[in-house]
């Protein structure tokens, strides 16, 4: 049981925090914070990272046991099962939203033809499989994909900086502070990191030498560092204006790039590397949320959840808004809230397992 | 998770002649009666000889053998002429041939069983009934027609050794025992197959490979129950982990120094009686990719090589899917000049370019089985024909276009440069499913298609040992001798994966100061 070494959790839990919010979430937040989203994605990563830290503490209560299963023995059997049926329920709408914003995302850049619906269950399939497939195969997908992404970069790096970028813009991160876009620009950025408290659902599963707190900061280091990596060169080649008004910034930010005039445009080539990534994060969300079901209902194997659980987020994300703008409104003004509400429940574990002391987490001896 | 703990069957290692034989009622003791025990049971087999002699001391005996296969010379000068020549002794009651420690040959097998002896009968041995002694001998006279030791066909080097396996297990042990003359090279020896009763020996080296590999590798021979094994590919379905998964989860070679590398790196080696390809487990996917000359040549000319296999495994597994992807869904990334052209040559093209790859890899499947089984007086003509003749005139035609043939031309030789032709199979059939997924939904299908190829392979083990490792899960130390090959001197320890602690290789490391010597 005991699979994920501490570099595997540390390239899984990059991969899992900067994939969707390196595509989709640049937009939002250099809407909101502007010049001080780069700060603002500093102050969410550290605020996300003690949500993070919060839950691990909550999962080292007990180390073999899944949350799921121990969470009843700290606040009671009829309170803990609402509370995981709602933190289940917010990880396949988390889910869902990744979904539909790649849907969105091949639907208007790749293929504006192709059913919606068709685009989802392929998706869905891929996610089911890797669901299936487990948290080892999970795990090591990170690694391969993590190197991938880190590939890259490194090729990538030297072309960009090919792009005119406007740096005197740079002056603007310091002297253009504001305290209250920076304020809304970290409730948007904390839940990004936040998601990371994924890590409580799967924690049986991590090999018991890991120091987690370690781990996790250098997962948040690294997910911070490639998602800077695309948000800044972003704002500086369109301005917080521009930027914040584009769907996908940093895919306009690639599309400008060339090849010695080999290859015309490179976004899609990136899509390629850039969706197994969000799949992966999708199928962690999805394994998550099944591990925990399966635990409350008392099955022995998640196997059988994989697959109609996956099929229910293939239909949630189809129906998940009308339209990209609708989505995109719901991922700015609700959704940070609403994140940070089901990420702060493992804390509310937290403060019962102290007051109850020692042995909180275990079931009472008879 | 991993079956590796399980406890073999008990009877493993020991001479499996035993395991199916129970012993035999006797049909009596005259010696008329118990060779027609024998003569029953190989009745209406036309090669089984029956003699009865009489001995130097008017003693009675029989020869049970199967004729073509006892070297008759060797029975008469070393069995039939000392037990009937009035020189030999033979005064006393018991005479020489019941005085077993007067056996001329010290690897004669000795038994009352008469199902046991009856087995040795079917493998060459000469069999001498003596009347009045219950026990029976059975003499090593066999003597096979054998294919003398040839050079390796399939896994060719410029730099290395040529020899490579033959059928006779034996003679490819003595192969193994003349690279590696260590007593901890060790040799089990056990028999499958109800009929065939093909000997497969297990061969590791103690104190290097795991235990629990080598009890494993055991139980899971021990479990195959088979009427015939004839080749060592039917074990290798048995014994892999993923009897269903489209990639080879066991090495094989023809190489002997390839399989003692294998051998001091802590892997097993299986050799099967028949066959001169030989089974290597466990096994990574990485290994696939290097060839006994990586490490014959310079580490730098060697990584290069491995990078180059690497890049066209993956020309071979995605060329055409990439074509079709980029033609069919994003012709905004083709540079526009080449665009017109590849427009121009798919102008007159009345089919898909999903359907136009399919035809023509097709055809080239076949035409590539077709070039194996063709006498080889005519190949390199119908080859030309075939490839050259053909491709011209379906481009002419307006069949396929000329970009399509290059795609195809480029897939069809990339997919020889991997080593291994076991995995080349595999890249060839998984490279369909991609090409579909790709015409179905452009660069997407193709993301997809490669994702879950690779999500089959993490998944996937040979003998409880990760597919990908070194790379999922990272073993940083490994690295050395996968995606580069570092030179020898830094080659301290052995793959991690495979043997047990300590790893270490080298036991100093010579610096030599390469100054002048004026």
């Amino acid at each position: 049981m005991k699979h994920i070494s501490a570099s595997q959790l540390v390239m899984l839990l990059t991969i899992y925090i900067y994939s969707e919010n390196a595509g989709f979430l640049i937009s939002p937040i250099i809407k909101t914070a502007s010049y001080n989203a780069v700060l603002a994605v500093i102050l969410g990563g550290v605020l996300g990272l003690l949500i993070v830290l919060a839950g691990a503490a909550v999962a080292r209560m007990n180390e073999r046991e899944y949350f799921a299963v121990f969470g009843k023995y700290i606040v009671g059997k009829w309170v803990h099962i609402p509370l995981i049926l709602l933190l289940a329920g917010y990880m396949l709408h988390r889910a869902s939203m990744s979904m539909r914003n790649v849907e969105d995302f091949l639907m208007v850049n790749h293929l504006p033809t192709t059913p919606e619906t068709v685009i989802a269950i392929l998706l869905g399939l891929t996610v089911a499989l890797t669901v299936r497939s487990g948290i080892q195969a999970i795990a090591r997908m990170a690694e391969v994909i993590f190197f991938v992404n880190l590939l890259l970069l490194i090729i990538l790096t030297p072309l960009l900086l090919g792009i005119e970028l406007q740096t005197p813009m740079l002056r603007a991160f310091v002297t253009n502070f504001d305290l209250n876009r920076t304020a809304a620009g970290t409730l948007q950025a904390t839940p990004w990191f936040g998601d990371a408290f994924v890590v409580l659902f799967i924690y049986p599963h991590l090999k018991q030498q890991i120091k987690i707190r370690r781990v996790a900061v250098w997962g948040a280091v690294f997910s911070m560092i490639l998602i800077l990596s695309y948000l800044v060169p972003s704002l500086l080649a369109f301005g917080p204006e521009l930027a914040g008004k584009m769907t996908y910034p940093v895919m306009e930010y690639v599309r400008s790039m060339r090849i010695a005039d080999f290859i015309e445009t490179l976004d899609p080539f990136l899509t390629i590397l850039y969706i197994p990534a969000l799949m992966l994060k999708i199928s962690l969300l999805v394994y998550a949320a099944v591990i925990s079901l399966a635990r409350i209902l008392s099955l022995h194997d998640y196997k059988p959840l994989a697959f109609s659980v996956s099929a229910a987020v293939v239909g949630y994300s189809v129906h998940f808004a009308d339209n990209t703008a609708e989505l995109l409104y719901f991922m700015t003004a609700y959704w940070p809230s609403y994140a940070l509400c089901m990420q702060l429940i493992p804390i509310l574990y937290w403060f019962v397992a102290k007051i109850r002391g020692k042995g909180a987490a275990h079931p009472k001896a008879p | 998770m991993f079956s590796l703990f399980r406890k073999p069957k008990a009877n493993i290692g020991k001479a499996a002649k035993t395991a199916e034989s129970t012993v035999q009622p006797a049909p009596g003791k005259e010696l008329g009666q118990r060779l027609q025990w024998f003569q029953e049971k190989l009745d209406k087999c036309v090669d089984a000889v029956f003699r009865t002699f009489t001995g130097a001391g008017g003693r009675q005996y029989a020869l049970v053998f199967l004729g073509g296969i006892a070297d008759l010379e060797l029975l008469q000068e070393d069995l039939i002429n000392p037990l009937t020549s009035e020189d030999s002794g033979d005064k006393t009651a018991a005479g020489p041939a019941a005085d077993f420690s007067r056996l001329l040959i010290t690897s004669c097998n000795v038994s009352v069983d008469y199902a046991e002896v009856l087995q040795y009968v079917l493998e060459g041995a000469v069999l001498l009934i003596i009347d009045g002694e219950d026990r029976m001998i059975c003499y090593p006279y066999a003597r096979f027609e054998k294919r003398s030791i040839g050079e390796a066909q399939n896994e060719v080097v410029i730099r290395g050794s040529r020899e490579a396996f033959v059928e006779e297990v034996r003679t490819n042990v003595t192969m193994l025992r003349r690279r590696i003359k260590s007593p901890e090279l060790k040799i089990q020896s056990t028999y499958i197959g109800r009929h065939t009763r093909t000997e497969v020996l297990v061969i590791y080296m103690e104190g290097i490979c795991r235990p629990e590999l080598i009890e494993e590798v055991h139980h899971r021979l021990s479990k195959i129950e088979i009427d015939g094994v004839l080749e060592s590919s039917y074990l290798e379905e048995f014994i892999e982990d993923h009897p269903y998964s489209p990639f080879p989860q066991i090495q094989n070679t023809e190489r002997p120094d390839t399989a003692a590398a294998a051998l001091l790196e802590g892997r097993i080696v299986i050799f099967t009686d028949g066959t001169p390809i030989a089974l290597i487990a466990p096994v990574t996917f990485p290994v696939f990719f290097q060839s006994p000359e990586d490490y014959y040549q310079r580490s730098y000319a060697s990584t290069w090589i491995r990078w180059i296999r690497v890049l066209f495994m993956f020309v071979s597994l995605l060329a055409p899917s990439f074509y079709i992807a980029l033609t069919t869904y994003h012709p905004e990334m083709i540079p526009a000049s080449l665009l017109f052209s590849i427009a121009a040559a798919r102008e007159p093209v009345p089919f898909p370019a999903l359907f136009e790859a399919f035809i023509m890899e097709i055809v080239f499947e076949g035409l590539r089985e077709a070039s194996i089984r063709i006498p080889s007086a005519i190949g390199q003509a119908v080859s030309i024909l075939g490839t050259l003749v053909i491709g011209e005139a379906a481009v002419r035609a307006g069949i396929v276009s000329s970009p399509m043939v290059i795609i195809v031309s480029l897939t069809g030789i990339s997919s020889f440069i991997v080593p291994s032709y076991s995995l080349g199979l595999t890249l060839r059939l998984i490279r369909f499913p991609i090409m579909i997924l790709s015409g179905s939904f452009g660069l997407l299908g193709l993301s997809i298609g490669i994702y879950l190829v690779l999500l089959h392979l993490v998944v996937l083990s040979s003998f409880g040992v990760p597919y990908l490792a070194p790379i999922a899960p990272l073993k940083w130390k490994d690295i050395k001798d996968t995606v580069i090959r570092v030179p020898w001197r830094l080659m301290k320890n052995r793959p991690s994966v495979y043997g047990i602690e300590p790893t270490r290789r080298l036991k100093t490391i010579l610096h030599n100061d390469g100054d002048d010597r004026d």
